[in-house]
């Protein structure tokens, strides 16, 4: 009770933490007696000892709370906050929902994935205006740093964008989706949350596209194994051609664009040898060019040789002779495994399909 | 249960090579024994019908399901279930389809089906499909391919998969074709990238629908198999670290599709043997690494999908025992032994 006093005046007043965490001991950072919080720098520490207290005690008060509430508000689902019904049964107090917002925030610091304590941040922004989709978005941005990887915080991220639709700015999404990349690497929820977020209702123009492709680019420099990245550029390039008509784009731009992440990606091979994500990218690229793309292309465009058949033998075959390269014995089993599938893709061979168990 | 004295003995088991078949039973029973003052129990707290599951389910796998006190779970399990019909995954929680389908695996599981409102159950169910064939996995309308395979397995468990009818089944089996990948493998929404996880997901819901067709088995069999490691151990995705939990996730969409034989299951088996925790039972992420119940129970599933040590055999696309399944006559023509 006293401790959750405390974290709530600290969180009050200190409304710029930028990060949240656990720490062993706080001592030492002052060398002091142990604390149950620091703050420093605008980063918040909770001591670790103190943690099954305060949640203790801030989910048994909250549920406690609901049932004094009681059913209404357990089973309100937000589709009619504006009916008659709906709003003359839930009527709730400042306080009563101060608190419902203290308690659950609290929760959130320590486990994202409790999906009562969202679902009744939910309700509150639904039923009263004690705080905005904008700062909801804020404190979201917070718990992300303790857990990067909590997929309810960010099915609740995407509920509250639906909800509020004026909340949502693809530049901070963006951002967050870096960010969280940053904490934990190879984020499956984040690169997902980053193609959602391009995909909401007018996001999808050539620009944002482009733009996004560049910031990836720089991504991937620096994290040459994060298959998602590669993903996501994929999914923008395969955008970029279905809708080049509609981005004002001639073939030839989509076919520039095209072979020169084949050229990027052969190069970071190269460089960073036996990499299983740019060998899964490389067999993206090819791919769905010989599904999809090829049949624009006319027989006079030189630029797409680079995506024949015979130039990725031919640059197979380079990467296989190069015995000096680092990590040589890796390196020839995924060019193997990448020459295996674009043959495949040509001939439905089943027959050689063992060749991992060699 | 306090077996201390025998489990000092025990530890002269090399568990690089054998099954802690008493270890495990006593890690899971005692998994009850949490306390409220551990960190550890209030951050699982709110996913103890996943839990209960993967924790009973273990327990059958290693033939042990009668150690467990099953009218307390049944009721348990029953005092989780909200007026409209979903479970939450523990009493004072929210209603979910991801605990839903846990609760009717359990209740299945103890053969208690018939405790259950199951009309209810299916109606909920229903209320969260979606007009494109997808599921959302509460009210508040996140859409994922885990919902599909919740929403499917949990119908047919109860025998109302016919409450789906043909345009229905042929929107959800379309929402999942739009989740598939170039590399044939599943994501979460369609466009999302590649996932063992939610290809399991993808190919248990498929499987349960009978479209098992829509599926390029051989090019699925090869990414699945590309997600064996030199170690043994499979992860979820490129460049990802090797994980137990995959040897549920990948192997059992291996088994559906027919195409278990293509990984080295010694070298699998091996690698889960060694996730294994000499001291107390169960089975972790990775080699020394703390067990807990999910990989126990993952683990063991590898174990029995690839018919090693005597195992109770589970089916791959349900996640229960095929004796179980086979007592309610639920039809599993993926599996060739019968």
């Amino acid at each position: 009770m006293e401790l959750y006093q405390k974290l709530n005046s600290l969180i009050e007043s200190n409304p710029n933490i930028k990060e949240l965490g656990l720490i062993v001991s706080t001592k030492k950072f002052d060398g002091e007696e142990e604390k149950p919080f620091l703050m420093v720098e605008n980063n918040l520490a909770v001591s670790f000892r103190f943690i099954p207290a305060i949640y203790r005690y801030c989910f048994e008060t909250l549920n406690k709370l609901l049932i004094s509430i009681g059913d209404d508000f357990r089973n309100y689902d937000g589709s009619s906050s504006n009916s008659q019904s709906q709003s003359t049964t839930i009527n709730l107090s400042d306080d009563t929902i101060l608190e419902l917002n203290h308690l659950s925030r609290a929760i959130l610091f320590v486990n994202a994935e409790n999906i009562t304590a969202l679902n009744v941040r939910k309700k509150l922004l639904c039923l009263s205006n004690y705080t905005t989709a904008e700062q909801e978005i804020k404190l979201l941005n917070l718990v992300f740093t303790k857990h990067p990887k909590s997929g309810e915080a960010w099915c609740h991220r995407r509920w509250v964008l639906n909800h509020a639709p004026h909340a949502f700015n693809l530049e901070l999404e963006l951002v967050v989706c870096k960010r969280v990349g940053e904490i934990y690497p190879r984020n499956y929820y984040a690169w997902t949350h980053r193609w959602w977020a391009l995909n909401r209702p007018n996001q999808l123009t050539c620009q944002n596209l482009i733009e996004d492709l560049n910031r990836v680019e720089k991504w991937v420099e620096r994290n040459v194994s994060d298959h998602s990245a590669y993903h996501h550029r994929y999914l923008i390039l395969v955008q970029l051609f279905k809708d080049h008509v509609v981005f004002g784009w001639t073939l030839n731009q989509v076919y520039e664009i095209w072979t020169n992440e084949m050229r990027f990606t052969d190069k970071y091979i190269h460089l960073y040898p036996a990499h299983e994500s740019l060998w899964c990218h490389k067999r993206a690229l090819y791919l769905y060019w010989n599904k999809e793309i090829i049949i624009t292309v006319t027989t006079s465009d030189d630029i797409c040789n680079i995506m024949k058949r015979s130039s990725q033998i031919e640059y197979c075959n380079q990467i296989i002779q190069d015995k000096d390269t680092s990590y040589y014995d890796d390196q020839v089993r995924f060019t193997n495994v990448y020459l295996k599938w674009i043959n495949s893709s040509s001939s439905s061979d089943s027959s050689s399909s063992n060749f991992l168990n060699k | 249960m306090s077996d201390n004295s025998n489990s000092n003995n025990n530890n002269s088991i090399d568990h690089t090579k054998n099954v802690l078949v008493e270890k495990h039973i006593s890690y899971v029973v005692n998994l009850d024994n949490k306390k409220e003052e551990d960190f550890e129990y209030w951050v699982t707290e709110h996913l103890r019908m996943n839990g209960m599951y993967w924790g009973l389910t273990s327990l059958y796998i290693l033939k042990a399901l009668d150690k467990m006190d099953r009218d307390v779970i049944i009721n348990w399990v029953l005092s989780c279930q909200k007026s409209n019909g979903g479970f939450s995954g523990n009493v004072s929680h929210d209603e979910h389809l991801l605990s839903t389908l846990s609760a009717v695996q359990i209740l299945m599981q103890l053969d208690a089906l018939d405790r259950l409102d199951q009309d209810l159950v299916a109606k909920y169910v229903l209320s969260l499909q979606q007009e494109d064939g997808s599921f959302f996995g509460d009210k508040w309308g996140e859409v994922d391919t885990r919902f599909t395979y919740c929403a499917v397995s949990c119908l047919s468990l109860m025998g109302k998969l016919d409450l789906l009818d043909n345009n229905r089944i042929e929107k959800i089996a379309d929402f999942i074709n739009r989740c598939k990948n170039f590399d044939a493998g599943y994501g979460c929404i369609p466009g999302a990238e590649s996932h063992a996880g939610q290809t399991f997901t993808c190919v248990g819901a498929l499987a349960i629908i009978n479209r098992l067709d829509l599926i390029d088995r051989d090019q699925l069999g090869w990414w699945l198999c590309e997600r064996q490691l030199p170690n043994g151990g499979l992860n979820g995705r490129p460049e990802k670290t090797s994980d137990v939990c995959y040897s549920w996730w990948v192997v059992s969409a291996l088994s559906v599709i027919d195409r278990l034989h293509w990984i080295d299951n010694e070298k699998l088996r091996n690698y889960i043997l060694k996730c294994q925790d000499n001291e107390t039972g169960g089975i972790a992420d990775k080699p020394g690494n703390v067990p807990d119940v999910f990989h126990t129970f993952f683990g063991l599933c590898g174990f029995s999908l690839m018919s090693y040590f005597d195992m109770e055999e589970i089916d791959p696309t349900y996640a229960l025992g095929t004796k179980t399944l086979l007592k309610y006559n639920i039809k599993l023509p993926w599996n060739k032994k019968l």
